[in-house]
């Protein structure tokens, strides 16, 4: 577990938080905190509603009932222009990367910079250069989308949210449909951009050898609800029998 | 939340509540009514403020107005000629063929050209912004701008609204032109009027309201094509069948819209003419 985290500061805090989709409860009244420099795993099953948790912090989707503080600020009771500048601290990787396929990685990432900050072209130029070099591909910085392989869009998008020094980093299934190599390269990047930019992350992933080796803390989100906590070794050793099947065959040494 | 190692009993499943106020399909209704009247009101309400976004209003122009041009200017010079030639017969049996050019400028200008161009561009423009928005809500490029704070509703939305609401009042200006010219070409070659009379004759017979009234109506065709594709793309379900879906209901919905504008502005537009 990292030295640096700092367990009197929560950065996120969810309470008693319920979402519902028709008939459909995804989630059943979750609390989750999340301190300032920790990176904490929401392990779950596909449709255990993990993205729905990241995608209520930032406001993407609207929580039903109880309330979630991003960096001492109650989400729901800002304004949309309150709530746009919270989101410039709050870094968000997608599944699926959502790189803007029709402009260069280039526009891609200077994208938000140019709407968000003051800056000459000068720095803009550097700011970006800087943000691939994070991610090791400087070289795409005039390729289109469609030009990159799985991983590489992972790394650009992650590069895109970089660019605007966020305190905290959300990452979506952030090696979902990648080899092996690239999990762990993607696994290592996520380590990276923690140690250089001093972030605090919550990782949504149902992949174990994402969890063991970026989590200080992993939660495991099954049917709408938190049902263990701890370190990956503490939780992967689980003898819920509701949990225990995911660990026995997902495992990976 | 139970620590580690902890067995932890199933909660009991919850009860499972009706969620809707009178019935599924009535509620999608008025949520959808409701959803278009906000998404209406979000553009009035951001129309106004910085960031203004000329580089991509100015780029959907582009896309809306010169990228329509070779489909509206041919569509536009075959309904001239082709009207002119079937209205000759019914004009002959009165001896009338010299009202020829009259004729055809007032439907023209009238009704014709801003109908024709509006349905071709809802086609064309409206299945393109549908699919385009689809294909970004899809992806969740929609939902990366949000989150960047980069205002994707002024970027997407607002930038396009404008440019179909600028673009097809041209458009229809020009298809206006190409029809006439097909017109003159078919009464040239069968009544042998020369161009200057043909002019004279197309100007005496239209006032400054069709005109004005051709404009405005153009305008309102340009919102409502740009105002429903990007609602139905901006708000497509999930997956590419989504995506198939809000291309043909933006074009479905804005035809319909169109002929529904067609038929208030005509009434509006007599009311005053015979005022």
């Amino acid at each position: 577990m990292r030295d640096e985290i700092d367990y009197s500061e929560k950065v996120i805090e969810v309470k008693e938080v319920k979402k519902s989709f028709g008939d459909m409860d995804v989630l059943k009244g979750v609390d989750l905190h999340l301190y300032k420099g920790e990176n904490l795993v929401v392990l779950g099953k596909s449709g255990s509603g993990k993205s729905v948790l990241i995608k209520l912090v930032v406001r993407l989707l609207k929580a039903d009932e109880g309330t979630i503080d991003v960096l001492g600020k109650r989400i729901d009771k800002l304004s949309v222009r309150e709530m746009d500048e919270l989101r410039l601290k709050i870094g968000f990787s997608f599944q699926n990367s959502a790189l803007y396929d029709s402009m260069t990685v280039r526009e891609n990432l200077a994208f938000p910079l140019v709407r968000n900050k003051r800056l000459t072209r000068k720095e803009t130029e550097m700011k970006i250069e800087e943000a691939l070099e994070d991610v090791g591909l400087l070289r795409a910085i005039n390729q289109m989308p469609s030009e990159l392989s799985g991983g590489m869009r992972k790394r650009i998008g992650i590069a895109r949210t970089l660019i605007l020094n966020p305190e905290i980093m959300l990452y979506d299934e952030p090696t979902a449909g990648l080899d092996p190599i690239t999990c762990i390269e993607i696994n290592e990047l996520i380590n990276e951009v923690q140690e250089k930019y001093h972030t605090s992350s919550i990782i949504i992933t149902h992949d174990l050898t994402c969890a063991k080796q970026t989590g200080d803390r992993v939660v495991v989100l099954i049917d709408g609800q938190f049902k263990t906590e701890g370190t990956f070794e503490e939780v992967s050793r689980t003898q819920d029998p509701n949990l225990k099947p995911f660990f026995d065959y997902n495992f990976i040494e | 939340m139970a620590s580690a190692n902890q067995v932890v009993e199933e909660s009991p499943k919850e009860s499972s509540t009706p969620k809707y106020v009178i019935s599924k399909k009535i509620d999608r209704f008025f949520s959808e009514l409701y959803g278009v009247f906000s998404f209406v009101a979000r553009f009035f309400r951001e129309v106004w403020f910085p960031p203004y976004e000329f580089k991509e209003v100015l780029r959907q122009c582009y896309q809306v107005g010169y990228k329509s041009l070779p489909l509206i200017s041919m569509t536009g010079f075959i309904t001239g000629l082709v009207f002119t030639n079937q209205s000759r017969p019914s004009l002959a049996e009165f001896g009338a063929t010299s009202w020829l050019p009259a004729l055809i400028s007032i439907a023209i200008i009238r009704a014709l050209g801003p109908l024709v161009t509006a349905l071709i561009a809802a086609g064309k423009v409206g299945s393109n912004i549908g699919a385009e928005l689809g294909s970004m809500n899809v992806t969740e490029q929609i939902d990366a701008m949000e989150v960047s704070a980069t205002k994707p509703f002024k970027y997407l939305v607002v930038t396009r609204v404008l440019a179909t609401s600028i673009m097809i009042p041209v458009l229809v200006m020009y298809t206006d032109f190409v029809a006439l010219a097909g017109s003159y070409l078919n009464v040239r070659s069968n009544e042998l009027v020369s161009l200057s009379s043909f002019v004279v004759q197309v100007f005496d017979a239209i006032t400054f309201l069709d005109l004005f009234s051709s404009v405005i109506k153009s305008v309102f065709f340009g919102f409502t094509i740009g105002m429903v594709s990007c609602y139905k793309g901006y708000h497509s379900s999930r997956g590419t069948e989504g995506v198939g879906k809000a291309a043909n209901s933006a074009v479905v919905a804005s035809m319909f819209l169109i002929f529904i504008l067609e038929i208030l502005i005509l009434q509006i537009v007599n009311a005053i003419r015979y005022a």
